[in-house]
């Protein structure tokens, strides 16, 4: 014949310990810490040269191999370009230079190899934050909202006005700074 | 006039419910807890900018390392966890994505965290490669720049 025997009694006092140290090791090795980053969708791979442009929508920014800006062969500091940028995409004084309408802007980038990734970032970050600030203020006016939050049609509507169209061109190899 | 002093015992403080107060907090962890799944094998300092947006990471990406080490020829650049040449990369990024068609390349997120030292040629490169295989949804890691 079977005994009934007595289930021992779990000790649970420790329980909260063994949850405390668990606890304690997901804290340290949780990460918090976010990323930031500047979206991009690359053009598409071709071959041969692009097509022609006309030279009024063009806004030409060149670097070199010592990190310096030339916009349209003007030498211009990093921080200038948000506003060159705003201007040129905007034409408020109607310019031959610069592009009838804002959807026509195309923003050229062209860089030495000995060109830093930062300056290029930077300068890449810089267009990113003109635009950015063309769009809001867009949204503002048509919509009384911050762009980030209208709905995706809305979105389009303010993406057509402003398309950032930016083409990179190949690098070339500045003669002056190659070392072989 | 005398008070009477009163004894008082303090009430005992119920700590039955502590250890489910911790497994919440535990259960809160364990599930907010994105574990490192691979990190630069080469010091990277990435450059700040000032308009950056925040990351949302994703199962299918892929980081692309790109280091400014000087010494190593061959050790400067890293995909997820492989230090590879660029040889090497051409060949696994045509292996990630010969089987997509061509609106899922668009899709695949590609992380580029380049030292800010790297000269433009080397990421030239890189780009180029990921626009030879149609992977062409990038993002340049940055710092936020503090002011």
């Amino acid at each position: 014949m079977r005994k009934r025997r007595k289930m021992p009694e779990l000790n649970a006092g420790s329980m909260a310990d063994i949850a405390f140290l668990l606890l304690i090791f997901f804290l340290v090795v949780t990460t918090i810490a976010e990323d930031k980053g500047i979206p991009v969708i690359l053009p598409e791979y071709y071959e041969g040269e692009p097509g022609p442009m006309a030279a009024r929508n063009v806004l030409k920014i060149l670097i070199n191999g010592n990190d310096d800006v030339l916009v349209e062969s003007i030498l211009t500091e990093k921080d200038e370009i948000k506003d060159i940028v705003i201007d040129f995409v905007t034409n408020p004084n109607l310019d031959e230079t610069k592009p009838l309408q804002t959807n026509k802007a195309i923003i050229s980038i062209q860089n030495d190899v000995h060109t830093s990734y930062e300056t290029y970032v930077q300068i890449y970050s810089n267009i990113h934050e003109a635009y950015a600030f063309l769009r809001n203020s867009m949204a503002h006016e048509i919509f009384q909202k911050e762009y980030a939050q209208l709905p995706v049609s809305e979105k389009n509507t303010v993406l057509e006005k402003y398309p950032l169209k930016l083409s990179e061109a190949d690098p070339f190899l500045n003669a002056t700074t190659t070392d072989l | 006039m005398r008070w009477k002093k009163k004894k008082r015992e303090s009430p005992e403080v119920s700590t039955a419910s502590l250890p489910d107060i911790i497994f919440m907090l535990l259960f809160f962890f364990m599930t907010v807890t994105v574990l490192k799944t691979a990190s630069a094998k080469m010091t990277i300092e990435l450059p700040a900018t000032e308009q950056s947006v925040k990351v949302n990471h994703e199962a299918s990406e892929y980081n692309i390392y790109v280091s400014s080490n000087k010494k190593e020829e061959d050790h400067k650049i890293q995909i997820n966890e492989y230090l590879v040449t660029m040889h090497q990369l051409d060949d696994i990024l045509k292996n990630i994505a010969s089987p997509l068609l061509d609106f899922e390349k668009l899709k695949v997120p590609i992380y580029l965290r380049v030292d800010k030292e790297v000269q433009m040629d080397l990421v030239y490169d890189v780009k180029l490669l990921l626009r030879k295989h149609g992977l062409r949804k990038i993002n340049y890691i940055v710092k936020k720049q503090s002011n």
